[in-house]
């Protein structure tokens, strides 16, 4: 008797949670709606949901519909204002934004001057740690903001160059003058903050209620809260002051732990876009999808970097034989399928001022000279008897990484393999640190539509993601005038001068550039990714 | 009973210190650079390094970060994980979902597997038990994901039937394909398992005098043969129930359940100690309370155990 109640309790236990350990989630689904259509979008789960914390790209997709950012870009990718009425300087030094009247944040507060500085210095002030925290370098006052060495008390809690000269304007001080800050602003890190993001605005202290539920001017608004690894719900706001508003009732970001699972919801009709379709379902998608499935270029590039502080790699006639010797089209095309395309320049074609296949003759696949030249500069012995190309294993690099080799051995005549790393940031660390480890790949993805964006970090002597050591004074300086330059265009002609040293210097290879490949359910139309790889929100329609 | 209970508990609270310092150990010794797995391939300026590294406590040696991490857990401050969010809320929303899959999954190897099992024991050597035999090898043989892959896009995609990812609002409905996915191995193991038990049993003495002395076929099998075939099965169940739960990771990842196993991953990825070492106790709570309830089943369907 006494063991048959044992087994009898523990069935009873188990129905019992079955039944009481149900999902509370499914409660929260309950929420406020207007008329219209629901677009569900497919996510991963965003890091963070505060505008100068969102560096990576889903927070910041779902940060692009809860807020509008002062400007936007043109098809020739020039910024224009939408929340701003004006940008505008005489210097390059000193900017004056001037804000449209009647916008509202979500909760009602008008949105003044005041929610732009509030939130540029939070985002600047270095305690907060926030990812965007580098955007601000460039104002007045940052290094205050930001002490250096062991010393981790800040000097100044407001940036020196924020000043506000009414209710809807105020003034930017910049660091050094800076020709194209304008285009900058379309960055999520320089939206507002409503005062009810705050729990301390003196401190820049911010509620750690608001990451939870963003507040923000846009066409959407979120109804209730982040529901971690699930769902953000948000309903259009019917306030909004935007030129343009939203053809659909509201957006459901769905949280997904892997790209190929907002596949297969898509194809079943369970989820209306996904903005990123996974590789391995690329080679399906057209045919699965038909014209649902769109593809648009993106601004990352792929790049082979040379360790130039290596002696191996310090004559640009090997690095030039190395990229003569690689046949772009062919990885692309059977590697990638397509889904990335040969890059013959050093920024991505997202930019003012892109110039298709200026890296010439030496992005061309040329075997014979590349073999001639490569013996002229000394060979297989000069680097050493064998090449070598590190990469992280978790972010599938491996396929083209042996491919490349196999033209290099080929082609080349040297032995080739390439050198796997656990993560980006092992491969990064070893760079830094100068341990030998051959050549290694690199990406690199915009903040800003912007050449200099580029240029700057790349490939300048102190540039944020120069991990190879090159460093060419002239390149140094024709960077810095064109950003001292007084017009866009007369920068231009500056920045473009100094993506030709990159091509006789050749200090990286340039490889691909990635396309973003997307599709959508039958129910939405008017689905379009923009250069953020953002889907265009307020261009999204039922579909009829 | 009372003294057994006690000895394995103390027996417990020395393995979960143990395996937590070893995790911890090991957590530590592969973390190359947390923060800069979390910001990506993105640059990290110097300040906001600095910052992380005193928040964190990374700059301290190993012994002394294990001693902030213990203290937290003793007064039941489980952290933050390096993302910012509390780790304590993280576990409290995604253990009753991985709970959840892994229960209904051992109900379905319990039901399917033990009377599959049976039945097959019963017609030795008949269609049922020679396909189940083709079948369960060919399950046994599959990974896990592919099972699931498969499964995900022919049931749900193509037919319809299910939903390819979790769909909270379904309640419990929302497990049942992933459950049979992440069961399907232990189930197939189950039914080998029971059927060779069985078969075995059938043929011992007690059963011929109970037959002789007159029982129904029913009465036999349902009481006599299947209490003491049970003994390996519960054994096998209780060893799984562990298993199933640090096992659903992949299923987890296959239709988007945002369980203990996604966290995991997630903590791994970026080298997260302090979460790893909460979701890998947990785990091992949870061996420990499988492996105590299986002794004291032992007791229960075999009366010559005694636990003293």
């Amino acid at each position: 008797m006494m063991r048959n109640s044992i087994l009898r309790l523990a069935g009873i236990a188990l129905a019992l949670c079955l039944v009481g350990c149900a999902d509370r989630a499914g409660d929260a689904a309950v929420g406020e709606s207007a008329e219209g259509l629901v677009v569900s979008i497919g996510i991963g789960e965003p890091k963070f949901l505060i505008p100068s914390s969102a560096t990576e790209s889903w927070g910041s997709e779902v940060l692009d519909a809860l807020f509008t950012d002062l400007v936007e870009y043109d098809e020739s990718f020039r910024p224009y204002e939408v929340a701003a009425e004006s940008i505008s300087s005489t210097d390059n030094k000193v900017w004056t934004i001037k804000l449209r009247a009647g916008w509202t944040f979500h909760n009602g507060e008008p949105v003044t001057a005041d929610s732009y500085i509030n939130a540029w210095n939070a985002g600047a002030w270095g305690p907060n740690a926030h990812d965007g925290n580098y955007f601000f370098e460039k104002i007045d006052g940052y290094d205050a903001l930001n002490p250096r060495g062991g010393n981790l008390q800040p000097s100044a809690k407001k940036l020196k160059g924020l000043v506000k000269l009414d209710d809807l304007t105020f003034q930017v001080t910049l660091r050094d003058p800076y020709v194209n800050f304008k285009s900058m602003l379309g960055y999520t890190a320089f939206l507002p903050l409503p005062m009810a993001a705050f729990t301390d605005v003196a401190n820049n202290v911010l509620s750690p209620e608001y990451n939870e539920a963003p507040i923000g001017q846009g066409p959407f608004r979120i109804v209730g809260k982040w529901q971690h690894d699930q769902l953000i719900r948000t309903v259009r706001y019917e306030d909004y002051a935007g030129p343009k508003k939203p053809a659909i009732a509201g957006i459901d970001y769905k949280i997904y732990q892997s790209l190929a699972t907002q596949y297969q919801d898509l194809l079943a009709e369970q989820l209306d876009v996904v903005p990123e379709i996974a590789p391995e379902n690329i080679a399906t998608a057209p045919s699965d999808l038909g014209e649902r499935f769109i593809q648009s270029p993106g601004s990352t590039i792929q790049i082979l970097a040379f360790p130039t502080f290596d002696p191996r790699f310090a004559k640009p006639e090997i690095r030039r034989a190395i990229s003569m010797a690689i046949d772009r089209e062919e990885i692309t095309r059977v590697i990638f399928r397509n889904a990335q395309q040969p890059l013959r320049a050093f920024v991505s074609p997202l930019v003012p001022g892109y110039r298709e296949g200026i890296c010439g003759e030496a992005c061309e696949f040329k075997p014979q000279q590349a073999r001639a030249l490569f013996e002229a500069a000394g060979g297989a012995a000069a680097v050493g008897g064998r090449l070598e190309i590190a990469y992280n294993v978790d972010g599938g690099h491996k396929p083209w990484v042996d491919a490349a080799c196999n033209q290099l051995r080929t082609n080349l005549g040297v032995e080739c393999r390439g050198n796997p790393q656990p993560k980006f940031a092992e491969l990064l660390t070893k760079a830094t640190n100068k341990e030998p480890m051959g050549m290694f790949r690199m990406g690199w993805i915009f903040d800003y539509p912007a050449i200099e964006n580029y240029l700057g970090p790349l490939y300048s002597t102190h540039g944020s993601s120069n991990y190879y050591g090159y460093s060419n004074p002239e390149f140094d300086r024709l960077l810095a005038e064109g950003d001292r330059a007084a017009t866009p265009e007369a920068a231009l002609t500056l920045y473009q001068q100094a993506e030709d040293i990159l091509v006789r210097d050749m200090p990286v290879i340039p490889l691909r550039i990635m396309f973003n490949s997307a599709g959508h359910s039958t129910r939405v139309a008017d689905v379009h990714i923009d250069l953020f790889k953002h889907v265009e929100k307020l261009d999204l329609k039922p579909a009829r | 009973m009372t003294s057994f209970l006690l000895r394995r508990l103390v027996q417990a609270v020395v393995t979960f210190l143990g395996a937590t310092l070893i995790v911890y150990a090991l957590m530590f010794s592969i973390a190359g650079d947390p923060l800069q797995a979390l910001a990506g391939e993105k640059p990290l300026s110097e300040s906001q390094r600095a910052q992380l590294t005193a928040q964190y406590h990374l700059d301290e040696p190993f012994i002394v970060q294990y001693g902030y991490y213990m203290k937290g857990l003793l007064t039941g401050d489980f952290g933050r994980a390096i993302s910012g969010r509390p780790i304590a809320d993280m576990l409290a929303e995604s253990w009753p979902r991985t709970l959840q899959l892994a229960l209904i999954a051992i109900s379905i190897v319990i039901v399917f597997g033990i009377a599959g099992g049976v039945y097959a024991a019963l017609r030795r050597g008949r269609v049922f038990d020679q396909t189940s035999l083709a079948l369960t090898l060919v399950v046994i043989g599959t990974p896990v994901f592919v099972i699931g892959s498969v499964f995900q896009s022919i049931f749900a995609v193509q037919l319809g039937w299910f939903r390819p990812s979790f769909a909270p609002e379904l309640g419990i409905a929302a497990y049942i394909l992933p459950a049979i996915v992440l069961g399907l191995l232990s189930l197939a193991t189950g039914m080998r398992l029971t059927r060779t038990s069985v078969a075995e049993n059938l043929r011992a003495d007690y059963v011929r005098t109970a037959a002789a002395k007159g029982l129904t076929q029913r009465r036999i099998v349902g009481v006599h043969v299947l209490r003491n075939s049970l003994i390996p099965v519960v054994t096998f169940i209780g060893a799984d129930l562990g298993l199933l739960i640090g096992g659903a990771m992949v299923t987890e990842g296959i239709f988007n359940i945002p369980g203990i196993g996604g966290r995991l991953f997630q903590g791994i990825r970026l080298e997260d100690g302090p979460l790893v070492v909460t979701i890998v106790s947990l785990l091992i709570l949870i061996y420990l309370a499988t492996n105590l309830i299986v002794d004291l089943l032992y007791a229960a369907l075999d009366p010559r155990i005694r636990h003293g």
